[in-house]
Protein backbone atom coordinates (compact mmCIF):
# COMPACT_ATOMS: atom_id res chain seq x y z
CA UNK A 1 0.00 0.00 0.00
CA UNK A 2 1.25 3.41 -0.43
CA UNK A 3 2.41 5.02 2.88
CA UNK A 4 0.24 7.62 4.06
CA UNK A 5 2.55 10.82 3.65
CA UNK A 6 2.19 9.82 -0.02
CA UNK A 7 0.50 12.35 -2.18
CA UNK A 8 -0.90 9.52 -4.81
CA UNK A 9 -3.00 7.97 -1.04
CA UNK A 10 -4.21 11.44 -0.43
CA UNK A 11 -7.89 12.00 -0.75
CA UNK A 12 -9.41 13.94 -3.85
CA UNK A 13 -10.91 16.92 -1.68
CA UNK A 14 -7.40 16.95 0.14
CA UNK A 15 -5.43 16.84 -3.02
CA UNK A 16 -7.75 19.48 -4.84
CA UNK A 17 -7.06 22.15 -1.66
CA UNK A 18 -2.97 21.55 -1.88
CA UNK A 19 -3.39 22.28 -5.81
CA UNK A 20 -5.27 25.49 -5.04
CA UNK A 21 -2.97 26.47 -2.36
CA UNK A 22 -0.18 25.80 -4.42
CA UNK A 23 1.07 23.11 -2.15
CA UNK A 24 1.71 20.73 -4.74
CA UNK A 25 1.84 20.61 -8.63
CA UNK A 26 -0.13 18.20 -10.76
CA UNK A 27 2.99 17.41 -11.69
CA UNK A 28 3.85 16.35 -8.30
CA UNK A 29 1.26 14.19 -7.91
CA UNK A 30 0.95 12.36 -11.33
CA UNK A 31 4.99 11.46 -10.22
CA UNK A 32 3.71 10.31 -7.16
CA UNK A 33 1.13 8.01 -8.70
CA UNK A 34 3.78 6.75 -11.56
CA UNK A 35 5.81 5.80 -8.43
CA UNK A 36 2.92 3.97 -7.27
CA UNK A 37 2.36 2.39 -10.43
CA UNK A 38 5.94 1.13 -10.59
CA UNK A 39 5.70 -0.74 -7.14
CA UNK A 40 2.08 -2.35 -7.74
CA UNK A 41 1.79 -3.20 -11.03
CA UNK A 42 3.93 -6.38 -11.73
CA UNK A 43 2.75 -7.48 -8.38
CA UNK A 44 -1.13 -6.62 -9.24
CA UNK A 45 -1.59 -6.21 -13.05
CA UNK A 46 -4.22 -3.86 -11.79
CA UNK A 47 -3.62 -2.00 -15.50
CA UNK A 48 -3.61 -3.07 -18.59
CA UNK A 49 -2.68 0.48 -20.68
CA UNK A 50 -0.92 3.18 -19.09
CA UNK A 51 1.46 5.71 -21.12
CA UNK A 52 3.81 7.54 -18.01
CA UNK A 53 4.30 10.14 -20.93
CA UNK A 54 1.20 11.49 -21.71
CA UNK A 55 0.02 11.78 -18.33
CA UNK A 56 3.02 14.07 -17.51
CA UNK A 57 2.52 15.99 -20.70
CA UNK A 58 -1.43 16.60 -19.34
CA UNK A 59 -0.24 17.31 -15.84
CA UNK A 60 2.11 19.93 -17.33
CA UNK A 61 -0.74 21.71 -19.29
CA UNK A 62 -2.82 21.54 -16.15
CA UNK A 63 0.18 23.06 -13.89
CA UNK A 64 0.32 26.10 -17.01
CA UNK A 65 -3.22 26.49 -16.66
CA UNK A 66 -3.16 26.74 -12.35
CA UNK A 67 0.20 29.17 -13.08
CA UNK A 68 -2.64 31.70 -14.77
CA UNK A 69 -5.09 30.96 -12.31
CA UNK A 70 -7.30 28.75 -14.22
CA UNK A 71 -8.19 26.12 -11.25
CA UNK A 72 -11.98 26.22 -11.63
CA UNK A 73 -12.71 22.51 -12.33
CA UNK A 74 -13.71 20.51 -9.30
CA UNK A 75 -11.06 17.46 -10.53
CA UNK A 76 -8.57 19.90 -11.30
CA UNK A 77 -5.06 17.14 -12.31
CA UNK A 78 -6.73 14.33 -10.73
CA UNK A 79 -5.95 11.07 -12.02
CA UNK A 80 -8.53 8.64 -12.59
CA UNK A 81 -8.12 5.27 -13.44
CA UNK A 82 -11.03 4.02 -15.90
CA UNK A 83 -11.94 0.48 -16.83
CA UNK A 84 -11.32 -0.60 -20.31
CA UNK A 85 -14.77 -1.05 -21.07
CA UNK A 86 -15.01 2.43 -21.58
CA UNK A 87 -14.15 4.20 -24.58
CA UNK A 88 -11.32 6.76 -24.44
CA UNK A 89 -10.12 8.83 -26.90
CA UNK A 90 -6.11 8.35 -26.17
CA UNK A 91 -6.52 4.46 -25.10
CA UNK A 92 -7.16 1.26 -26.74
CA UNK A 93 -10.44 -0.29 -25.59
CA UNK A 94 -10.32 -3.74 -25.23
CA UNK A 95 -13.12 -5.22 -22.69
CA UNK A 96 -9.69 -7.34 -21.93
CA UNK A 97 -10.47 -9.45 -24.13
CA UNK A 98 -9.41 -10.85 -27.52
CA UNK A 99 -12.86 -10.91 -29.18
CA UNK A 100 -12.32 -7.40 -31.02
CA UNK A 101 -8.95 -5.17 -30.75
CA UNK A 102 -9.96 -2.34 -33.18
CA UNK A 103 -12.63 -0.79 -31.05
CA UNK A 104 -13.39 3.01 -32.17
CA UNK A 105 -10.43 5.17 -30.96
CA UNK A 106 -9.97 8.72 -30.92
CA UNK A 107 -13.72 8.40 -28.75
CA UNK A 108 -14.77 9.08 -25.44
CA UNK A 109 -17.49 7.60 -23.51
CA UNK A 110 -19.63 10.61 -22.17
CA UNK A 111 -18.51 9.62 -18.86
CA UNK A 112 -15.21 9.80 -19.18
CA UNK A 113 -15.77 13.24 -21.44
CA UNK A 114 -17.38 14.66 -17.87
CA UNK A 115 -14.83 13.59 -16.05
CA UNK A 116 -12.18 15.46 -18.64
CA UNK A 117 -14.13 18.32 -18.23
CA UNK A 118 -14.34 18.74 -14.76
CA UNK A 119 -10.17 18.57 -15.53
CA UNK A 120 -9.45 14.79 -14.83
CA UNK A 121 -6.57 13.44 -15.93
CA UNK A 122 -7.14 10.00 -17.12
CA UNK A 123 -4.38 7.62 -15.96
CA UNK A 124 -4.75 4.40 -18.15
CA UNK A 125 -7.13 2.10 -18.26
CA UNK A 126 -7.68 -1.06 -15.72
CA UNK A 127 -7.69 -5.05 -16.37
CA UNK A 128 -11.40 -6.07 -15.83
CA UNK A 129 -13.04 -9.69 -16.08
CA UNK A 130 -13.52 -10.43 -19.68
CA UNK A 131 -16.81 -8.79 -20.97
CA UNK A 132 -17.56 -8.11 -17.54
CA UNK A 133 -18.95 -11.27 -17.45
CA UNK A 134 -17.25 -12.58 -14.69
CA UNK A 135 -17.06 -11.73 -10.64
CA UNK A 136 -13.64 -13.01 -9.84
CA UNK A 137 -11.09 -11.15 -12.23
CA UNK A 138 -8.91 -14.57 -12.97
CA UNK A 139 -10.06 -14.38 -16.63
CA UNK A 140 -8.63 -11.69 -19.01
CA UNK A 141 -6.64 -11.56 -21.90
CA UNK A 142 -3.86 -9.52 -19.86
CA UNK A 143 -3.56 -11.93 -17.05
CA UNK A 144 -5.43 -12.44 -13.58
CA UNK A 145 -5.56 -9.04 -11.30
CA UNK A 146 -4.06 -9.92 -7.48
CA UNK A 147 -5.32 -8.42 -4.29
CA UNK A 148 -3.06 -6.10 -3.40
CA UNK A 149 -4.23 -6.63 0.44
CA UNK A 150 -3.19 -10.26 -0.06
CA UNK A 151 -1.59 -11.55 -3.38
CA UNK A 152 -2.46 -14.61 -2.94
CA UNK A 153 -6.51 -13.97 -3.04
CA UNK A 154 -8.54 -12.64 -5.92
CA UNK A 155 -10.13 -8.80 -6.05
CA UNK A 156 -13.31 -9.93 -7.01
CA UNK A 157 -14.56 -8.30 -10.26
CA UNK A 158 -15.71 -7.06 -12.97
CA UNK A 159 -13.92 -3.80 -12.22
CA UNK A 160 -11.13 -5.99 -10.02
CA UNK A 161 -8.10 -3.32 -12.05
CA UNK A 162 -9.57 -0.07 -10.56
CA UNK A 163 -10.26 -1.87 -7.26
CA UNK A 164 -6.58 -3.04 -7.23
CA UNK A 165 -5.11 0.57 -8.25
CA UNK A 166 -7.20 2.33 -5.59
CA UNK A 167 -6.14 -0.22 -3.11
CA UNK A 168 -2.72 -0.03 -3.62
CA UNK A 169 -2.84 3.26 -3.93
CA UNK A 170 -1.90 4.55 -7.28
CA UNK A 171 -5.01 6.41 -7.96
CA UNK A 172 -7.06 7.86 -5.65
CA UNK A 173 -10.39 7.47 -7.56
CA UNK A 174 -11.03 4.80 -10.20
CA UNK A 175 -14.64 4.02 -12.59
CA UNK A 176 -16.33 0.95 -12.85
CA UNK A 177 -19.25 -0.73 -14.03
CA UNK A 178 -21.92 -2.64 -12.35
CA UNK A 179 -24.59 -5.36 -13.84
CA UNK A 180 -24.69 -7.60 -10.92
CA UNK A 181 -21.93 -6.62 -8.40
CA UNK A 182 -18.82 -5.19 -10.87
CA UNK A 183 -18.04 -1.77 -8.61
CA UNK A 184 -19.14 -3.08 -5.16
CA UNK A 185 -17.40 -6.38 -5.76
CA UNK A 186 -14.01 -5.36 -6.00
CA UNK A 187 -14.61 -2.15 -3.79
CA UNK A 188 -15.40 -4.99 -0.96
CA UNK A 189 -12.55 -7.21 -1.99
CA UNK A 190 -10.31 -4.88 -2.16
CA UNK A 191 -11.25 -2.84 0.94
CA UNK A 192 -12.57 0.77 -0.86
CA UNK A 193 -15.51 2.22 -1.71
CA UNK A 194 -18.08 2.15 -4.50
CA UNK A 195 -21.44 3.25 -5.59
CA UNK A 196 -23.79 1.29 -8.12
CA UNK A 197 -26.06 4.83 -8.94
CA UNK A 198 -29.44 4.27 -9.61
CA UNK A 199 -30.26 2.67 -13.41
CA UNK A 200 -30.65 6.15 -15.14
CA UNK A 201 -28.96 8.27 -12.95
CA UNK A 202 -25.16 7.71 -15.40
CA UNK A 203 -24.88 7.69 -19.10
CA UNK A 204 -23.47 4.46 -20.47
CA UNK A 205 -23.23 6.01 -24.15
CA UNK A 206 -19.48 4.70 -25.04
CA UNK A 207 -19.47 1.85 -22.38
CA UNK A 208 -19.14 -1.48 -24.14
CA UNK A 209 -22.60 -3.37 -22.72
CA UNK A 210 -22.91 -6.42 -21.23
CA UNK A 211 -26.63 -6.53 -20.22
CA UNK A 212 -28.43 -3.19 -21.12
CA UNK A 213 -31.16 -3.29 -19.14
CA UNK A 214 -28.73 -4.32 -15.95
CA UNK A 215 -25.76 -1.76 -17.06
CA UNK A 216 -25.08 1.04 -14.49
CA UNK A 217 -21.34 2.87 -14.30
CA UNK A 218 -20.09 3.92 -11.32
CA UNK A 219 -17.33 5.52 -9.26
CA UNK A 220 -14.62 3.78 -6.90
CA UNK A 221 -12.51 5.67 -4.23
CA UNK A 222 -10.99 5.65 -0.88
CA UNK A 223 -13.44 7.92 0.94
CA UNK A 224 -16.91 8.23 0.69
CA UNK A 225 -16.53 12.36 0.24
CA UNK A 226 -13.99 11.46 -2.82
CA UNK A 227 -17.17 8.69 -4.67
CA UNK A 228 -19.77 11.80 -3.78
CA UNK A 229 -17.65 13.95 -5.85
CA UNK A 230 -17.20 11.85 -8.51
CA UNK A 231 -20.83 10.51 -8.85
CA UNK A 232 -21.77 14.45 -9.27
CA UNK A 233 -19.74 15.06 -12.13
CA UNK A 234 -20.74 11.74 -14.04
CA UNK A 235 -24.19 11.95 -13.17
CA UNK A 236 -26.82 13.71 -15.69
CA UNK A 237 -29.28 13.64 -18.65
CA UNK A 238 -26.83 12.67 -21.82
CA UNK A 239 -28.97 12.32 -25.13
CA UNK A 240 -27.02 9.68 -25.85
CA UNK A 241 -28.69 7.41 -23.01
CA UNK A 242 -32.29 8.18 -23.39
CA UNK A 243 -32.85 5.97 -20.02
CA UNK A 244 -30.68 9.17 -17.96
CA UNK A 245 -34.39 10.82 -18.70
CA UNK A 246 -35.62 9.71 -16.24
CA UNK A 247 -36.18 12.34 -13.20
CA UNK A 248 -35.80 10.93 -9.98
CA UNK A 249 -35.38 14.16 -8.42
CA UNK A 250 -32.22 13.34 -6.77
CA UNK A 251 -31.40 16.31 -4.02
CA UNK A 252 -27.79 17.18 -4.20
CA UNK A 253 -27.40 19.81 -1.70
CA UNK A 254 -27.38 17.36 1.44
CA UNK A 255 -25.09 18.37 4.17
CA UNK A 256 -22.70 16.13 5.92
CA UNK A 257 -24.84 14.33 9.21
CA UNK A 258 -24.00 14.78 12.18
CA UNK A 259 -25.95 12.36 14.20
CA UNK A 260 -28.63 9.57 12.68
CA UNK A 261 -30.61 9.53 15.69
CA UNK A 262 -33.89 10.18 13.56
CA UNK A 263 -33.17 7.55 10.82
CA UNK A 264 -34.73 4.01 10.41
CA UNK A 265 -32.09 1.64 8.95
CA UNK A 266 -33.59 -1.67 7.87
CA UNK A 267 -31.31 -4.66 8.45
CA UNK A 268 -31.95 -7.02 5.48
CA UNK A 269 -32.25 -11.23 6.42
CA UNK A 270 -34.16 -13.95 4.24
CA UNK A 271 -34.04 -17.44 4.52
CA UNK A 272 -32.06 -17.58 1.45
CA UNK A 273 -29.33 -15.28 2.13
CA UNK A 274 -26.33 -16.61 4.00
CA UNK A 275 -23.32 -14.90 5.04
CA UNK A 276 -20.54 -16.11 7.06
CA UNK A 277 -20.19 -15.30 10.88
CA UNK A 278 -17.47 -12.79 10.72
CA UNK A 279 -19.42 -11.09 7.76
CA UNK A 280 -22.18 -11.01 10.32
CA UNK A 281 -20.31 -9.34 13.43
CA UNK A 282 -19.10 -6.91 10.80
CA UNK A 283 -22.62 -6.07 9.67
CA UNK A 284 -23.82 -6.24 12.97
CA UNK A 285 -20.64 -3.81 14.23
CA UNK A 286 -22.39 -1.19 11.74
CA UNK A 287 -26.07 -1.53 12.93
CA UNK A 288 -24.90 -1.05 16.52
CA UNK A 289 -22.85 1.88 15.55
CA UNK A 290 -25.97 3.10 14.13
CA UNK A 291 -28.33 2.50 16.94
CA UNK A 292 -25.40 3.85 19.63
CA UNK A 293 -26.69 7.37 18.19
CA UNK A 294 -30.11 6.62 18.23
CA UNK A 295 -30.99 5.41 14.76
CA UNK A 296 -33.84 2.97 15.13
CA UNK A 297 -33.01 -0.75 13.19
CA UNK A 298 -35.47 -3.33 12.36
CA UNK A 299 -35.10 -6.64 10.80
CA UNK A 300 -36.32 -6.97 7.33
CA UNK A 301 -37.07 -10.30 5.93
CA UNK A 302 -37.69 -11.25 2.16
CA UNK A 303 -38.41 -14.06 0.13
CA UNK A 304 -38.48 -14.78 -3.72
CA UNK A 305 -34.40 -13.97 -3.75
CA UNK A 306 -33.26 -17.64 -4.81
CA UNK A 307 -35.56 -17.52 -8.12
CA UNK A 308 -35.12 -13.52 -8.54
CA UNK A 309 -31.30 -14.57 -8.56
CA UNK A 310 -32.58 -16.88 -11.26
CA UNK A 311 -34.35 -14.31 -12.61
CA UNK A 312 -31.45 -11.98 -13.05
CA UNK A 313 -29.07 -14.85 -14.75
CA UNK A 314 -31.44 -15.24 -16.78
CA UNK A 315 -32.08 -11.28 -18.07
CA UNK A 316 -28.05 -11.65 -17.86
CA UNK A 317 -27.45 -14.17 -20.23
CA UNK A 318 -30.14 -13.32 -22.69
CA UNK A 319 -28.82 -9.59 -22.99
CA UNK A 320 -25.43 -11.03 -23.24
CA UNK A 321 -26.02 -13.37 -25.61
CA UNK A 322 -27.97 -11.38 -27.71
CA UNK A 323 -25.46 -8.33 -27.99
CA UNK A 324 -22.48 -10.87 -28.65
CA UNK A 325 -24.34 -13.05 -31.15
CA UNK A 326 -22.32 -11.85 -34.30
CA UNK A 327 -18.74 -12.47 -32.29
CA UNK A 328 -20.40 -15.63 -31.52
CA UNK A 329 -20.88 -16.44 -34.81
CA UNK A 330 -17.93 -15.33 -36.36
CA UNK A 331 -15.29 -15.15 -33.69
CA UNK A 332 -16.22 -17.48 -30.97
CA UNK A 333 -12.39 -19.57 -30.75
CA UNK A 334 -11.61 -15.69 -29.22
CA UNK A 335 -13.72 -16.11 -26.18
CA UNK A 336 -12.30 -17.57 -22.65
CA UNK A 337 -14.11 -20.41 -22.65
CA UNK A 338 -15.82 -19.60 -19.00
CA UNK A 339 -17.05 -16.66 -21.04
CA UNK A 340 -18.42 -18.17 -23.93
CA UNK A 341 -20.29 -21.19 -22.40
CA UNK A 342 -22.39 -17.96 -21.02
CA UNK A 343 -23.50 -17.01 -24.21
CA UNK A 344 -24.39 -19.82 -25.05
CA UNK A 345 -26.75 -20.91 -22.10
CA UNK A 346 -27.86 -17.22 -23.11
CA UNK A 347 -28.44 -18.28 -26.71
CA UNK A 348 -30.23 -21.73 -25.53
CA UNK A 349 -32.97 -19.62 -23.48
CA UNK A 350 -36.29 -18.91 -24.89
CA UNK A 351 -38.28 -15.53 -25.15
CA UNK A 352 -40.57 -17.31 -23.07
CA UNK A 353 -38.91 -17.77 -20.01
CA UNK A 354 -36.86 -14.50 -20.49
CA UNK A 355 -40.13 -12.70 -20.13
CA UNK A 356 -40.84 -14.72 -17.40
CA UNK A 357 -37.30 -13.62 -15.66
CA UNK A 358 -38.71 -9.56 -16.60
CA UNK A 359 -41.81 -10.19 -14.45
CA UNK A 360 -40.62 -11.87 -11.57
CA UNK A 361 -37.91 -8.79 -11.54
CA UNK A 362 -40.79 -6.01 -12.23
CA UNK A 363 -42.76 -7.77 -8.77
CA UNK A 364 -40.06 -8.68 -7.13
CA UNK A 365 -38.98 -4.51 -7.22
CA UNK A 366 -42.46 -3.43 -6.42
CA UNK A 367 -42.21 -5.46 -3.55
CA UNK A 368 -39.22 -4.73 -2.40
CA UNK A 369 -39.80 -0.54 -2.79
CA UNK A 370 -42.76 -0.57 -0.78
CA UNK A 371 -40.93 -2.16 2.46
CA UNK A 372 -37.81 0.01 1.60
CA UNK A 373 -39.99 3.54 1.54
CA UNK A 374 -40.42 2.76 4.96
CA UNK A 375 -36.70 3.14 5.99
CA UNK A 376 -33.77 5.94 5.02
CA UNK A 377 -31.59 2.52 4.27
CA UNK A 378 -31.18 -1.32 4.03
CA UNK A 379 -27.97 -2.31 5.36
CA UNK A 380 -26.45 -5.78 4.41
CA UNK A 381 -23.17 -7.09 3.68
CA UNK A 382 -21.50 -6.73 -0.11
CA UNK A 383 -20.11 -9.81 -0.13
CA UNK A 384 -21.19 -13.11 2.02
CA UNK A 385 -17.00 -13.52 2.43
CA UNK A 386 -13.47 -12.10 2.08
CA UNK A 387 -11.87 -12.08 -0.91
CA UNK A 388 -11.43 -16.24 -1.70
CA UNK A 389 -7.85 -17.34 -3.19
CA UNK A 390 -7.02 -17.47 -6.82
CA UNK A 391 -7.25 -21.20 -6.19
CA UNK A 392 -10.58 -21.77 -5.11
CA UNK A 393 -13.22 -22.19 -7.85
CA UNK A 394 -15.51 -22.98 -4.88
CA UNK A 395 -16.40 -21.69 -1.35
CA UNK A 396 -18.10 -22.82 1.66
CA UNK A 397 -20.62 -20.64 3.23
CA UNK A 398 -22.48 -22.15 6.18
CA UNK A 399 -22.07 -25.81 5.43
CA UNK A 400 -22.83 -25.40 1.63
CA UNK A 401 -20.82 -25.38 -1.37
CA UNK A 402 -21.18 -22.61 -4.36
CA UNK A 403 -19.04 -21.25 -6.92
CA UNK A 404 -16.27 -18.05 -6.12
CA UNK A 405 -18.40 -16.83 -8.83
CA UNK A 406 -21.53 -17.28 -7.16
CA UNK A 407 -20.31 -16.18 -4.06
CA UNK A 408 -19.46 -12.54 -5.34
CA UNK A 409 -22.65 -11.96 -7.50
CA UNK A 410 -25.78 -13.56 -4.62
CA UNK A 411 -26.22 -10.63 -2.95
CA UNK A 412 -25.00 -7.66 -5.46
CA UNK A 413 -27.57 -8.62 -7.72
CA UNK A 414 -30.71 -7.27 -5.88
CA UNK A 415 -29.02 -4.07 -6.64
CA UNK A 416 -28.80 -4.33 -10.20
CA UNK A 417 -32.23 -5.84 -10.89
CA UNK A 418 -34.73 -3.70 -8.90
CA UNK A 419 -32.33 -0.88 -10.29
CA UNK A 420 -31.78 0.50 -6.64
CA UNK A 421 -28.89 2.25 -5.82
CA UNK A 422 -25.99 0.97 -3.57
CA UNK A 423 -22.88 1.99 -1.84
CA UNK A 424 -20.00 -0.18 -0.27
CA UNK A 425 -18.23 0.66 2.62
CA UNK A 426 -15.21 -1.18 4.29
CA UNK A 427 -17.17 -2.21 7.58
CA UNK A 428 -14.36 -4.51 9.23
CA UNK A 429 -11.75 -7.34 8.66
CA UNK A 430 -11.97 -11.48 8.68
CA UNK A 431 -9.51 -13.53 10.33
CA UNK A 432 -7.44 -13.74 7.30
CA UNK A 433 -7.10 -10.04 7.40
CA UNK A 434 -8.71 -8.93 4.40
CA UNK A 435 -11.15 -6.19 4.14
CA UNK A 436 -15.37 -6.68 4.85
CA UNK A 437 -17.28 -4.78 2.79
CA UNK A 438 -20.84 -3.51 4.21
CA UNK A 439 -23.53 -2.33 1.77
CA UNK A 440 -26.26 0.58 2.22
CA UNK A 441 -29.51 0.07 -0.51
CA UNK A 442 -32.04 2.00 -1.01
CA UNK A 443 -35.24 3.07 -3.74
CA UNK A 444 -34.36 4.58 -6.55
CA UNK A 445 -33.00 8.34 -6.48
CA UNK A 446 -31.29 8.12 -2.66
CA UNK A 447 -27.87 7.97 -3.79
CA UNK A 448 -26.98 10.62 -1.82
CA UNK A 449 -29.22 10.12 1.22
CA UNK A 450 -26.96 6.63 0.79
CA UNK A 451 -23.47 8.52 0.70
CA UNK A 452 -24.98 10.85 3.57
CA UNK A 453 -25.12 8.19 5.79
CA UNK A 454 -22.41 6.08 4.25
CA UNK A 455 -20.05 9.27 5.19
CA UNK A 456 -21.00 9.25 8.69
CA UNK A 457 -20.27 5.60 9.53
CA UNK A 458 -17.11 5.74 7.74
CA UNK A 459 -16.15 8.69 10.02
CA UNK A 460 -17.38 7.01 13.19
CA UNK A 461 -16.11 3.85 12.24
CA UNK A 462 -12.83 4.52 10.93
CA UNK A 463 -11.35 1.49 10.21
CA UNK A 464 -7.73 1.20 9.71
CA UNK A 465 -5.60 -0.81 7.19
CA UNK A 466 -2.25 -2.35 7.49
CA UNK B 1 -38.76 -28.16 -17.45
CA UNK B 2 -35.08 -29.15 -17.22
CA UNK B 3 -32.95 -29.71 -20.49
CA UNK B 4 -30.71 -33.05 -21.09
CA UNK B 5 -27.58 -33.46 -23.21
CA UNK B 6 -30.04 -35.14 -26.07
CA UNK B 7 -32.61 -32.03 -25.97
CA UNK B 8 -30.18 -28.99 -25.95
CA UNK B 9 -28.17 -31.05 -28.77
CA UNK B 10 -30.93 -31.46 -30.80
CA UNK B 11 -32.39 -27.77 -29.73
CA UNK B 12 -28.78 -26.34 -30.74
CA UNK B 13 -28.96 -28.21 -34.33
CA UNK B 14 -32.10 -27.10 -35.07
CA UNK B 15 -31.38 -23.74 -34.16
CA UNK B 16 -28.32 -24.13 -36.31
CA UNK B 17 -25.97 -23.26 -33.42
CA UNK B 18 -22.40 -24.47 -34.01
CA UNK B 19 -21.43 -27.43 -32.37
CA UNK B 20 -19.64 -27.45 -28.91
CA UNK B 21 -17.07 -29.73 -27.21
CA UNK B 22 -18.85 -31.94 -24.87
CA UNK B 23 -17.17 -30.83 -21.49
CA UNK B 24 -18.51 -27.26 -23.23
CA UNK B 25 -22.21 -28.46 -23.34
CA UNK B 26 -21.97 -29.94 -20.14
CA UNK B 27 -21.27 -26.55 -18.74
CA UNK B 28 -23.82 -24.80 -20.67
CA UNK B 29 -26.51 -27.91 -19.27
CA UNK B 30 -25.59 -27.16 -15.93
CA UNK B 31 -25.77 -23.14 -16.36
CA UNK B 32 -29.53 -23.76 -18.05
CA UNK B 33 -30.88 -26.57 -15.55
CA UNK B 34 -29.58 -24.54 -12.27
CA UNK B 35 -31.54 -21.36 -13.63
CA UNK B 36 -34.54 -23.24 -14.33
CA UNK B 37 -34.78 -25.25 -10.91
CA UNK B 38 -34.37 -21.98 -9.32
CA UNK B 39 -36.78 -19.79 -11.00
CA UNK B 40 -39.27 -22.35 -10.97
CA UNK B 41 -38.02 -23.45 -7.04
CA UNK B 42 -40.59 -23.25 -4.10
CA UNK B 43 -39.82 -19.58 -3.60
CA UNK B 44 -40.45 -18.07 -6.84
CA UNK B 45 -42.78 -14.80 -6.49
CA UNK B 46 -44.35 -16.95 -3.48
CA UNK B 47 -45.22 -13.44 -2.23
CA UNK B 48 -47.61 -12.53 -4.94
CA UNK B 49 -50.93 -14.55 -5.18
CA UNK B 50 -50.97 -17.08 -7.95
CA UNK B 51 -54.54 -16.44 -9.48
CA UNK B 52 -53.34 -12.73 -9.18
CA UNK B 53 -50.15 -13.39 -11.05
CA UNK B 54 -52.15 -15.46 -13.72
CA UNK B 55 -55.37 -12.61 -14.28
CA UNK B 56 -53.49 -9.91 -13.76
CA UNK B 57 -49.44 -10.75 -14.19
CA UNK B 58 -48.00 -6.73 -13.68
CA UNK B 59 -50.08 -6.11 -10.80
CA UNK B 60 -49.89 -6.91 -7.19
CA UNK B 61 -51.84 -6.96 -4.18
CA UNK B 62 -50.95 -3.46 -2.93
CA UNK B 63 -52.44 -2.13 -6.30
CA UNK B 64 -55.39 -0.18 -6.65
CA UNK B 65 -55.93 -1.24 -10.03
CA UNK B 66 -55.96 -4.44 -8.74
CA UNK B 67 -58.19 -4.54 -5.52
CA UNK B 68 -60.65 -2.48 -8.13
CA UNK B 69 -60.82 -5.66 -10.31
CA UNK B 70 -60.50 -7.95 -7.41
CA UNK B 71 -63.70 -6.39 -6.15
CA UNK B 72 -65.86 -6.12 -9.40
CA UNK B 73 -65.67 -10.02 -9.72
CA UNK B 74 -66.54 -10.38 -6.41
CA UNK B 75 -69.76 -8.76 -6.92
CA UNK B 76 -70.68 -10.97 -9.47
Amino acid sequence: MASETSLSSRSVCSLRNMILNRHVSVREIVSDCIDSYDKWQSKTNAFVSFDREQVLQVADAYDRDGAQGRINSLLHGIPVAVKDNYLTSDYPTTACSKVHDDWPQGIDSTVVALLRQAGAIVFGKTNMHEWAYGATNQVSSFGATKNPRNLDHITGGSSGGSGAALAAGIVPVALGSDTGGSVRIPAAACGVCGLKPTFGQVSRHGILPLAWSLDVAGPMARSVPDLKLLFSVMSGVDRNDPITYNDWNTNNRCRNLNRVSKLKIGVLSGEALNWSAEVDRSVNSVVRLLASDGAITEEICISGIRSGFAAWKVILHAEAAAYHAHFLNTRAQAYDESVLVQLEAGRSLSAAIYLKAQQHRSQFTRVLANKFLEYDCVILPTLPITAPKASQHDVQIKGKTITSQDAMTCLPWIANSTGFPAVTIPGGFGANGLPIGVSLLGVAGTDYKLLQIATWIENHLQLEFD
Amino acid sequence: MLWTRELLITYRQQAKLPELPTHSLDQVLAILNSIHSDLDGEDNLSFIEPTTRMVFPDLDEHDPRYLGRSTARRCK
